[in-house]
């Protein structure tokens, strides 16, 4: 097991330097102006002003040189004073507003995360839940339910079910309950517990997912339930609930915990849509709005952070197999 | 809060509209104050829709929504009556005066003015707060590094400028701390309108040792840049959330009147729609409405009756704002250097169409460069600026293009991000309907000006907003050949003197007079096309009474008040 991480880990050095170089090449290729020059909007930037901003961030030196830059300045060994010693990584500094990127994520981040696990905790327990309740009752009037209402989530544009939750629960709900019983729809805090205020947008970031998993989790319960040794513990007298719980379902989640698992990794990538319909901070639109301003340092600082984020997910899935499904071993010895 | 374009515009600071200028639906009938119902209250918080805002840190300042906190937070040397424009009114300085040919200006400052942690506001401490906006060593207090202010230009007539701006010197030589409560400043040239310069935003006094040293919130250091301290009629209650919201409160220790409100928290939004939901769903105060609701609000909430001020039932603010929408034509173009081709496209396009299909009649057609409310606009000023098609057909063929014959198609320019395929549309039919075929030339913002920079461009669509209430904000930097904003590549030398002239006039109207003169000359040659004047699309709550949103998109509330009870 520890040789399989370490083999992981290994493999994860020539991802990240592939998506960073290709990043740099694509922001230096970019059609549009250079990123100091976005900050001075439809007003002519004086050249004093913009040379001595250009020099700061480096932004007059060769792309390799910067990319070189950039890589120096996330290792945690540095060179300082002629002496190597360790140092906090550093993102560098937002050309646009002039703060530190570290901080910039470092407020979004928590928000992203916030959302994506309880997001998650949705997707797992009303997705699996309702596709197991729709394979064990097949055709009946539940699974009807679930199979039609799950096509349709899926067919629903994430900003149109968040903007319609915003005005069920935010408005309608307000005007019919005279303003006694309502959610929030916007923002982070106020006048709610804080927990209230992720509740319409976890259910807007969860719901094409849930749809999703549901229906895996249907699926493959229903190829399982068929296989020979399930038969073989019905046969031996396994209860119902035990061939299921004990026994189909291990083998039916495992596409069902790779699904959440990419899935996790990608709402940690950040929820454009979503962030943008419910005011989250996340880091959705952080990067978002970095990229069409061309601010580089956020752009550069964000995609690592992600990068390693999905990694460390990718690397506790496959590892989650093993726990699921006992013929599934890593390291020495394993089948290949 | 509003499109892109206007999102970056840089330049900016508010202005009323003069109140004798009347344009059709949008005009300000200088309302009185306002309230019907009765006296107003003490109390409340109102709350208000803004984007986030880029600086807090008044060196740096410089879009509206940096500039509508900071003004909130601070009172640079004079400032503007929200409704006129062209009137100042004392603010930080109690009096002012220049020389005869206006190159040496002494400001006299307010002896009660203090910095709202109880400091004096002293010359001193504009001294220093100008060199930071234009020295290029200024340290950004949020991160620590070096980060150089792109306003520094507000000051580039003031004596030892270009020294400082290049790093040869450290401090401006035309500024000068008489004692503690007069400032001399001397400009290199004459400069007639630098008392409307000095009310901008950036140019407020900061106290060096908090900027320095940081500002104690909590039993913690917070950089200046996140909790500003200022002399305004509002402090800051905590330090800047970001991306969430800015909350201010009263500053009882202000020189001036305190505000009725206890404080005014900007709520920030990424996205407009969701604060026109949220202000729908009765949490938010102000806010800019969501496209395509505007004849909805009207029915709902009433319009203001002068377009600016909100009142309970007269919630809607559409009143026009010191903005105008352009065309740029490329005098450079090998097409385009035609005098009469370019009166043809002006001629051609139906702006009224456009402010009645696009923006719900929120907009109004220009007929001039310069928009109302700024002192030397006139009513159909720009003769060509306006909808005549068979004028346009015959400047056409005047041009030598009878009927569009042998004229290539023109390249029509764009940023794809701020909503203006709509328009760009609407003009390209209308120069179709004459014989021109202009082709979409689209891009994302930065390419965009990427592309405008270089020089590559034929026809392109900008959007223009003073930094100060002044005609010489429109046509020295759309107009004059020494411009880097001169984006028509315009070049008349009796244009360029006769501005030159126009700022060393001492006497109000006769340089307004004289700007009139060359802005009548620019309309003839049609460098530009202008297309449309922004309105207002706001509406407020109805609990707020006697806000002001001033024609350039800036909320006054000093005169505004919540009430309690409903």
């Amino acid at each position: 097991m520890i040789k399989y991480i370490m083999r992981r880990v290994l493999q994860f050095i020539p991802v990240f330097f592939g998506v960073t170089l290709a990043l740099f090449l694509i922001a230096n290729y970019m059609p549009g102006a250079d990123p100091v020059r976005m900050r001075f909007g439809e007003r002519t930037p004086s050249p004093e002003v913009k040379e001595q901003l250009v020099k700061q961030y480096g932004l007059d030196r060769p792309w390799y040189e910067q990319y070189g830059r950039y890589i120096a300045g996330l290792s945690p060994v540095k060179v300082t004073d002629g002496s190597l010693g360790i140092a906090s990584p550093d993102l560098g500094t937002s050309i646009y507003t002039g703060r530190r990127v570290s901080a910039i994520l470092g407020e979004a981040y928590p928000y992203t995360i916030r959302l994506a696990l309880l997001a998650i905790v949705i997707e797992a327990v009303f997705g699996i839940g309702a596709g197991i309740i729709s394979a064990v009752k097949q055709y009946s009037f539940w699974d009807v339910i679930v199979t039609l209402s799950t096509s349709v989530l899926v067919s629903l544009p994430v900003f149109w079910v968040g903007m319609m939750l915003q005005w069920f629960f935010g408005i309608w709900m307000k005007e019919a309950t005279g303003g006694v019983l309502y959610l929030p729809i916007s923002g982070t805090s106020g006048i709610f517990p804080s927990v209230a205020y992720m509740i319409l947008p976890a259910i807007t970031l969860a719901s094409v997912s849930t749809a999703y998993a549901a229906r895996i989790t249907r699926s493959q319960l229903l190829e399982v339930m068929g296989q020979d040794y399930i038969r073989t513990a019905r046969a031996k007298g396994v209860s119902e609930r035990g061939v299921l719980w004990g026994h189909a379902l291990k083998n039916a989640l495992i596409p069902v915990v790779t699904f959440i698992g990419l899935d996790l990794g990608a709402m940690l990538a950040g929820a454009v849509l979503t962030e943008a319909v419910f005011n989250w901070p996340g880091i959705g639109f952080t990067i978002a709005r970095a990229i069409a301003q061309r601010d580089f340092p956020i752009v550069f600082g964000g995609v690592t952070v992600m990068l390693f984020a999905v990694m460390i997910i990718n690397l506790l899935v496959d590892v989650s197999y093993a726990l699921l499904d006992p013929r599934i071993r890593y390291g020495v010895g394993a089948d290949e | 809060m509003r499109g892109k374009n206007r999102k970056v515009l840089c330049t900016i600071i508010a202005l009323g509209l003069a109140a004798t200028l009347a344009v059709s639906g949008c005009v300000p009938k200088q309302s009185t104050t306002g309230g019907e119902d009765g006296v107003p209250q003490k109390g409340g918080i109102m709350s208000y829709g803004i984007a986030e805002p880029v600086c807090l840190d008044p060196y740096s300042v410089q879009e509206s929504e940096g500039i509508q906190v900071v003004q909130a937070l601070f009172d640079s040397l004079t400032w503007f009556d929200p409704f006129d424009p062209t009137k100042l009114l004392p603010s930080a300085a109690d009096s002012w005066s220049s020389n005869e040919d206006a190159t040496v200006w002494t400001f006299k400052l307010n002896p009660g003015g203090k910095f709202s942690d109880g400091a004096p506001v002293k010359a001193q401490d504009f001294v220093y707060a100008w060199n930071r906006v234009v020295s290029p060593k200024t340290v950004n207090t949020l991160s620590g590094d070096v980060d150089p202010s792109p306003v520094g230009y507000h000051l580039n007539f003031v004596k030892g400028y270009d020294e400082v701006a290049d790093d040869k010197a450290s401090e401006l030589s035309g500024l000068r701390a008489i004692d503690d409560l007069t400032l001399e400043v001397t400009l290199t040239q004459p400069f007639a309108d630098f008392e409307y310069i000095v009310a901008h935003p950036a140019l407020s006094p900061v106290p060096k040792a908090l900027v320095e040293g940081g500002v104690e919130y909590d039993g913690k250091k917070v950089p200046y840049g996140d909790m500003p301290v200022g002399n305004g009629s509002f402090k800051m209650a905590e330090p800047w959330k970001h991306n969430q919201y800015i909350n201010i409160v009263r500053n009882d220790g202000y020189v001036g009147d305190t505000p009725y409100l206890d404080g005014v928290s900007f709520r920030i939004f990424e996205n407009p729609e969701t604060a026109y939901s949220e202000f729908e769903a009765g949490s938010l105060d102000f806010t800019q409405i969501g496209e395509g609701k505007i004849a909805d609000a009207k029915a709902k909430y009433g319009v203001a009756s002068d377009g600016y001020t909100a009142n309970p039932g007269q919630q809607v603010l559409l009143g026009a704002q010191a903005a105008t929408y352009y065309l740029i034509l490329n005098i450079q173009d090998d097409s385009l250097k035609n005098t009469d081709l370019r009166r043809a496209i002006s001629l051609a396009i139906n702006r009224q169409a456009i402010c009645d299909t696009v923006f719900e009649g929120t907009r109004e057609s220009a007929d001039n460069i310069i928009p109302p409310g700024i002192a030397g606009y006139q009513k159909g000023g720009w003769p060509d600026s306006r909808y005549d098609v068979e004028a346009a057909k015959k400047a056409l063929a005047e041009a030598g293009y009878p009927e569009g014959n042998g004229l290539a198609p023109l390249r029509l320019a764009f940023n794809s991000d701020g909503g203006h395929e709509k328009i760009m549309e609407l003009i390209q039919a209308d120069l179709k309907a004459i014989g021109i075929t202009a082709e979409f030339q689209a891009s994302d913002w930065g390419a965009y000006l990427d592309q405008i920079d270089g020089n590559k461009h034929q026809i392109a669509r900008m959007a223009w907003q003073s930094d100060y209430p002044i005609a010489h904000g429109f046509l020295y930097p759309l107009f004059d050949s020494k411009s880097d904003d001169n984006r028509s590549n315009y070049e008349n030398l009796s244009v360029d003197r006769g501005i030159a002239e126009a700022v060393a006039i001492t006497d109000d109207a006769a340089r307004v007079k004289k700007l009139v003169e060359v802005n009548v000359a620019v309309a003839a040659e049609t460098p530009v096309v202008p297309v449309l004047f922004y309105c207002h699309n706001n509406v407020a709550s109805d609990r707020v009474h006697d806000f002001v949103l001033s024609p350039l998109a800036l909320g006054y509330f000093e005169k505004a008040w919540i009430s309690t009870t409903e």
